[in-house]
């Protein structure tokens, strides 16, 4: 019975190596190289993975502190500027709801923050290419913003600073965290009436956006 | 314990990837099936929750091809990591031949991998297994972050913290670059191979 059993598992190890052989080509699933000598988000990376395992005030402050660090450093960088901007509105959009934040808040952060380690690290970048990796972020951005404002009209509860939605002007390099405080309303006790004023000031916040990212468009 | 139907003659072994939220096991998968899918020929299916989170579980079937007379089939399966999830961990763990235990080198979620360790032996306990007699193995995912400058636990630290009592094979690792992926897959499953053959000397037997 022994010799029945080895040839068993001999047969199904024979068949593993051979199913599962690996050659030297990568396969697709792999992102990124990380030949990395001295690496310049190492702080805000690790904060970025940290957030992915859990959200607390204290990893939030210290993302937005180093995003709040990263923007000075970089003040005069077109394409970084405005993706540190996004990435501190989302932030702040993460660090005030917590596990109530958009599904998507935590995808756009992690989409951004790739964009960003991509413009920072690939050198020979050009110029196109980075404008085009700006482009599609703020789209993605603004879907970002479009959803929840959306998702806050159809069925947000109310509560005190819940649509307190930060909202960049992005595009801009002076744009930043806007934090929208709610519309006073003398309907304080009326929540439905209360959900509609705030919907309107976010719709009036995304127009406004909208309205200064073509400004920009039309100036470059 | 493996499926084995004696009419078909076919053997379905079950390997769940456990482990703390976020710890690679999803990308263990999707490595398999990225890398692997000309040969295992088969579809991942994944129930995600919002921001990318398993919420039920990833399970990606494949046959190994026939062994002795038998139609070998391995079922991978990944459980939600997210501690409010137990209960389906609890159903996804049931009947499993085999566990490959996916911890997350970070140094920041260290307590969270032996929290995860700690739950895995509970709910084997729940269905009168012993972690001690289950097919396992470790897999330390993400060790490329160190080339990052990212704070990890050395190899020798998460041993100590997971592995000193149960003494089980091993794997430093990095699931989204696919070192030591498959390695972690063929021990795991050579792992059940004598259980699986001592119920298939049984069913000789009936």
């Amino acid at each position: 019975m022994d010799r029945k059993d080895n040839a068993f598992s001999e047969k199904v190890e024979s068949i593993l190596d051979e199913l599962f052989a690996e050659d030297d080509s990568q396969p697709d699933a792999v992102e990124e190289s990380t030949s990395i000598g001295y690496y310049p988000l190492r702080f805000l990376k690790a904060t970025v993975l940290s957030i992915d395992w859990e959200i607390t005030d204290e990893i939030m402050s210290r993302f937005i502190d180093q995003v709040e660090r990263l923007k000075e450093s970089h003040k005069s960088d077109k394409t970084v500027l405005p993706l540190l901007q996004m990435l501190g509105s989302v932030g702040q959009h993460i660090r005030i709801f917590k596990e109530n934040a958009h599904p998507n808040a935590l995808k756009i952060l992690k989409s951004l923050y790739i964009s960003l380690e991509k413009v920072i690290i690939t050198k020979e970048m050009s110029d196109n290419e980075k404008n085009r990796l700006l482009y599609r972020e703020i789209r993605k951005f603004k879907a970002l913003k479009g959803q929840i404002v959306s998702s806050n009209l159809a069925h947000v509860p109310h509560k005190k600073g819940r649509l307190e939605m930060p909202s960049p002007n992005i595009g801009e390099a002076s744009g930043g965290v806007t934090p929208q405080t709610p519309p006073p309303s003398s309907f304080s006790g009326n929540p439905a009436f209360d959900r509609i004023l705030s919907g309107i000031e976010q719709l009036k916040d995304l127009i406004r956006g909208e309205f200064e990212a073509l400004r920009e468009e039309l100036k470059r | 314990m493996a499926f084995i139907n004696p009419k078909t003659k076919e053997v379905q072994i079950k390997i769940v990837y456990y482990g703390p939220g976020r710890g690679g096991k999803t990308t263990n998968l999707e490595y398999i099936f990225n890398k692997f899918n000309s040969r295992i020929k088969s579809e991942m299916v994944s129930l995600k929750t919002h921001g990318d989170r398993t919420l039920f579980f990833d399970f990606l079937p494949f046959d190994i091809g026939n062994v002795l007379g038998h139609a070998l089939k391995v079922q991978l399966y990944t459980v939600p990591g997210q501690v409010k999830y137990n209960a389906t961990r609890r159903v996804v763990l049931r009947g499993a031949d085999g566990i490959v235990f996916v911890a997350d080198a970070m140094r920041v979620v260290r307590a969270k991998n032996i929290l995860s360790l700690k739950n895995l032996y509970e709910n084997l306990k729940d269905y009168n297994r012993s972690i001690f007699k289950v097919p396992l193995v470790f897999q330390y995912n993400k060790m490329d972050l160190a080339e990052q400058g990212i704070p990890l636990l050395s190899y020798e630290r998460l041993e100590k913290d997971l592995n000193s009592q149960l003494k089980v094979p091993s794997f430093p690792a990095s699931a989204l670059r696919g070192t030591n992926v498959a390695k972690t897959l063929k021990k795991i499953i050579t792992l059940t191979l004598p259980s699986l053959q001592r119920n298939l000397r049984k069913e000789v037997v009936n």
